[in-house]
């Protein structure tokens, strides 16, 4: 469940885990060492989201896209 | 060679007009396609539900994108008391915002190979074989024996004769028809690359993301 960000700092795209970042991790940007992670108050409408997105690609791979 | 009552051989040219070859290879086709779009109907209303907050009602819904607060720690150079110490690289922690689509990975999951493939088999053959034989035999003996006797009358007469004939023929004939098919659809459902609007509604978002909170020199901000 990874995707890219640019670093805010130096622009450098930083690879993130939304699994990951969910459960504290934090991201190293290569280009300058800057690290990135999750807001606490943004963890809730992450978690939501993922659960959503988990679900979904359940119903797809059953078949059961509807 | 077969005679003239025998069965024709198969014509391979009528055993292959009827076949319904568009329904064998658009059928599949069709399905991928359909399953393609209840994916795409699917996922997009994923997105929208998901990673955008609608406000308003009717033609006037607008969607704005969910936002989340990230932290971002980086070394920043603070400068020390003048004349007391020296500056210090000390880590320091600022927030951004970021659009909960730029981390959700989209899966554009969708059918992206169709293999059908059908064979089918005529197989038509004759064959006739005829075979004859005969066979005779004779064989014929025969013996007289007389005997007279005076006073007594005998005569005797003996004969033997035999005689064999023996015909055997056997016709075979084989005349084989048989069809055979197979139909085999293989369908493999793959990630495909995002749609480009996507891509650059989400190329927007990134593109701003930008930190929005300062520390203040000595101190880590949020």
């Amino acid at each position: 469940m990874t995707s890219q960000i640019p670093c805010p700092n130096c622009g450098t795209p930083i690879v993130i885990d939304a699994n990951l970042l969910l459960a504290g991790k934090r991201f190293s940007c290569t280009g300058c060492d800057a690290t990135v992670a999750l807001g606490a108050a943004s963890i809730p409408t992450v978690s939501h989201a993922v659960d959503e997105f988990n679900a979904l690609r359940r119903r797809i791979e059953g078949g059961g896209a509807r | 060679m077969p005679n003239d009552d025998t069965p024709p051989l198969v014509s391979m040219a009528q055993q292959f007009t009827g076949l319904p070859m568009g329904d064998l290879i658009g059928a599949p086709l069709l399905a991928a396609a359909q399953a393609n779009s209840m994916m795409a109907a699917t996922q997009t209303k994923f997105l929208l539900d998901t990673a955008f907050s609608v406000s308003g009602e009717g033609d006037k819904q607008t969607y704005k994108p969910v936002i989340i607060t990230m932290e971002l720690t980086r070394s920043a150079l603070v400068a020390g008391e003048p004349g007391k110490s020296d500056p210090k690289i000390l880590p320091v922690t600022t927030t951004f915002e970021l659009p909960l689509l730029t981390i959700i990975p989209l899966n554009s999951l969708a059918v992206d190979d169709v293999d059908v493939s059908f064979n089918m088999e005529v197989k038509s053959s004759y064959s006739e074989a005829t075979n004859n034989s005969t066979q005779e035999s004779l064989a014929a003996a025969s013996s007289f024996s007389t005997k007279f006797g005076f006073g007594v009358f005998s005569a005797t007469v003996q004969g033997n004769v035999s005689y064999d004939k023996k015909t055997s023929s056997s016709r075979d004939t084989h005349y084989e028809k048989s069809n055979s098919a197979q139909y085999t659809v293989k369908v493999h459902a793959g990630q495909l690359p995002l749609p480009q609007g996507v891509n650059t509604i989400i190329q927007a978002f990134t593109n701003a993301i930008t930190p929005i909170t300062m520390p203040t020199a000595g101190k880590q901000g949020n």
